[in-house]
């Protein structure tokens, strides 16, 4: 916890992201096919993004890029002042554990595991000592509403709960950048506008947030809405017309 | 921390597919109870071989008759006959204070009857200080005396085994009359236990005057072998110089002529026991080498199918913060834990057919820590080793790639 200290004690100028002219190109055979092609982004703490942008467009790539999953062949991407496109494996490899939290489409939680022990995940391999690390994954799990379900396996929950256990594990190291690649692209309207509800809660206590998301819906309960259209970003306008999740939940 | 952590997951994986696991460390287990099992066995008769050289004491040189050489090939040890009663008077005579005392034997294969029941066994003459030069001991009944022998009167002592035979365990022979080859001899003891030492049986045997076996029962001249006291432990080096010069005069030897006879001490007699027994152990640990082995690829074999049921399950712990050395640590955890798994039963095995072969055999067995340990750290490196590729393949995964995986 005491990096957390220090790199939110760094100016509030400097921006979380800084994605300069980033390029990943993906070799198959003798092929070269650009994914991303020459993409930069900023974001300033305590934003909350929408990625959009038609399926092939590069923005599920650009995501992993952000994310630290993945490697860009070219470009700079700094966060939070580090330039992480410099970092070796384990290096990255420790930045998703400690400063990223990562929601995916398809949940990816561990089956064998229950809900508190696949919020307990992240914080094994950050070296949490286990008491502090079972009080925390409760206290998440408690946040996202799923008191009563710590012990249940991911097949005994529905999608929108294994959603919220995905939250709670990406929240669980208190990163400083919260990713999700689709997050309501597996749920219905009222369950994707409740995991909206829950993002827009973590954006009021200062979270920043960058999602991927093609529902025009979805990306309105965001702030400002980044276009992707063939590997670049075409568009970048705040959002004027912002919904409020609870708002919309109140009239379904 | 993280090690309990992985352990745990080691463990749910590996019981998740319970059968899986089970045949495949059946390979493991089926190498170290081997392991187990032949080391019981081969340290059981070095330990018992090693207790009757002891017993013979360390001051006892056995003289046998040499072998005969054609060119370059040697004929084998008692292919010539070139002992006769006149060198063990010769050896006892001129003793020059280093040699006590000293026995004759003449040894043959024999058929034993008693009222219709029939033993093959062998029948050792020897002279009256035998048991007490060779540390047999008579438990029932009496030994034959210098006289007996000198008469060459039809006596004989009885081993256990021989006793079993032809009279039932637990019966007393003494006073009967038995037919060795035809012979009629009565029995005027019984010799005490002395036990197998896994191949040999120190129990079935016949004991008569030597004098009677040589010209009433086998019509030889010749002596199987002469055992010498020597007086120290020490001068045992000195005592068999001395019993060559006597021997070498005896049997008119020119210097030019080599040894027409073969001298042991009880040292050397020891260290045929550690070959012999060295010489089974490498042979039964390179057939549990192959089965470890074989047990090895199983586990190799498993590990690869089990990464590639759990692309996914890497892809999410790397993209959750794990590193490429924890997966890769977490799969040859689960490598390691199958194998010893593997060993744990096999030692167990190992136990239970070590103790059935020696309930079912009268071998003795041991089991020594050094064969568990041995055993253990066998399993457990074949773990390691077999478990390193696959895990290496798990760590190696890029986590996009791995989340991809359907």
């Amino acid at each position: 916890m005491k990096n957390r200290a220090v790199s939110l004690h760094s100016s509030s100028d400097v921006p979380l992201i800084e994605a300069v002219d980033l390029r990943k190109d993906y070799i198959i055979g003798e092929v070269v096919i650009p994914a991303v092609r020459g993409a930069s982004l900023r974001v300033m703490r305590g934003q909350f993004v929408a990625i959009m942008g038609p399926s092939g467009s590069g923005k599920s790539t650009f995501m992993h890029l952000l994310g630290c999953l993945d490697k860009p062949t070219s470009g700079t991407y700094c966060l939070n002042g580090v330039e992480v496109s410099r970092l070796d494996d384990d290096e990255l490899a420790e930045i998703r554990n400690r400063q990223i939290g990562f929601v995916f489409q398809t949940y990816n939680l561990l089956p064998r595991m229950t809900a508190l022990e696949n919020v307990m995940l992240p914080m094994t391999y950050a070296g949490v000592p286990r008491r502090e690390r079972l009080s925390r994954a409760q206290y998440y799990l408690e946040r996202v509403g799923l008191a009563d379900r710590m012990h249940h396996y991911p097949t005994q929950l529905s999608g929108g709960e294994q959603q919220r256990v995905a939250i709670a594990r990406a929240l669980c190291n208190d990163p400083i950048l919260i990713l999700s690649d689709e997050p309501t692209g597996n749920l219905d309207t009222r369950t994707g506008e409740e995991i909206m509800a829950l993002f827009q809660d973590l954006h009021r206590d200062g979270r920043t947030i960058v999602l991927v998301t093609h529902e025009p819906d979805i990306a309105r309960h965001c702030e400002r809405i980044v276009r992707f259209r063939d590997g670049r970003v075409v568009a970048d306008q705040p959002v004027t017309d912002r919904l409020d999740a609870r708002a919309v939940l109140a009239t379904l | 921390m993280l090690v309990l952590e992985m352990l745990r997951v080691a463990w749910t994986s590996i019981f998740a597919n319970k059968l899986r696991s089970a045949l495949t460390t059946l390979g493991v287990l089926i190498g170290v109870a081997d392991i187990i099992a032949v080391f019981a066995i081969v340290q059981g008769a070095r330990q018992r071989q090693l207790e009757m050289i002891q017993q013979m004491g360390a001051n006892i040189v056995q003289v046998f008759p040499g072998q005969r050489r054609r060119g370059a090939v040697w004929a084998g040890i008692g292919s010539v006959q070139s002992l006769v009663p006149s060198d063990l008077e010769a050896v006892k005579k001129n003793s020059n204070g280093l040699i006590v005392d000293a026995c004759g034997e003449v040894r043959r294969t024999v058929q034993a009857v008693y009222r219709g029941k029939n033993t093959g066994t062998f029948v050792s003459g020897v002279t009256a200080n035998y048991p007490a030069l060779r540390a047999f001991r008579v438990e029932r009944g009496r030994f034959f005396t210098d006289k007996e022998d000198q008469a060459m009167l039809r006596v004989a002592v009885l081993g256990q085994t021989v006793v079993t035979s032809l009279f039932g365990a637990e019966a007393n022979p003494v006073g009967k009359t038995i037919r060795i080859n035809g012979v009629p001899f009565q029995v005027i003891g019984v010799l005490a236990k002395k036990g197998a030492t896994g191949w040999i049986d120190y129990d079935d045997m016949i004991m008569v005057p030597l004098r009677t076996a040589m010209y009433r029962l086998f019509g030889t001249d010749y002596l199987s072998g002469i055992s010498v006291q020597i007086v120290r432990n020490d001068l045992v080096v000195a005592g068999m110089q001395e019993i060559e010069r006597i021997l070498r005069k005896a049997h008119r030897l020119p210097p030019s002529k080599e040894n027409d006879f073969i001298l042991r001490a009880q040292a050397e007699w020891e260290q045929l026991a550690e070959q012999s027994s060295w010489l089974f152990t490498v042979l039964a640990l390179s057939i549990a080498g192959v089965s470890l082995v074989v047990g090895g690829i199983g586990i190799m074999n498993i590990m690869l199918v089990s990464v590639a049921e759990r692309t996914r399950e890497i892809g999410i712990r790397k993209a959750v913060g794990a590193r490429s050395s924890d997966i890769q640590l977490q799969f040859l955890l689960e490598a390691v834990t199958l194998s010893v798994f593997g060993g744990i039963l096999g030692i167990a095995l190992g136990f239970g057919a070590s103790y059935v072969v020696g309930a079912l055999t009268g071998w003795t067995m041991l089991i020594t820590p050094l064969a568990v340990v041995v055993a253990f750290l066998f399993s457990a490196s074949v773990g390691i080793f077999f478990g390193y590729y696959p895990a290496r393949k798990a760590a190696m995964l890029e986590p996009v790639e791995a989340l991809r995986y359907e």
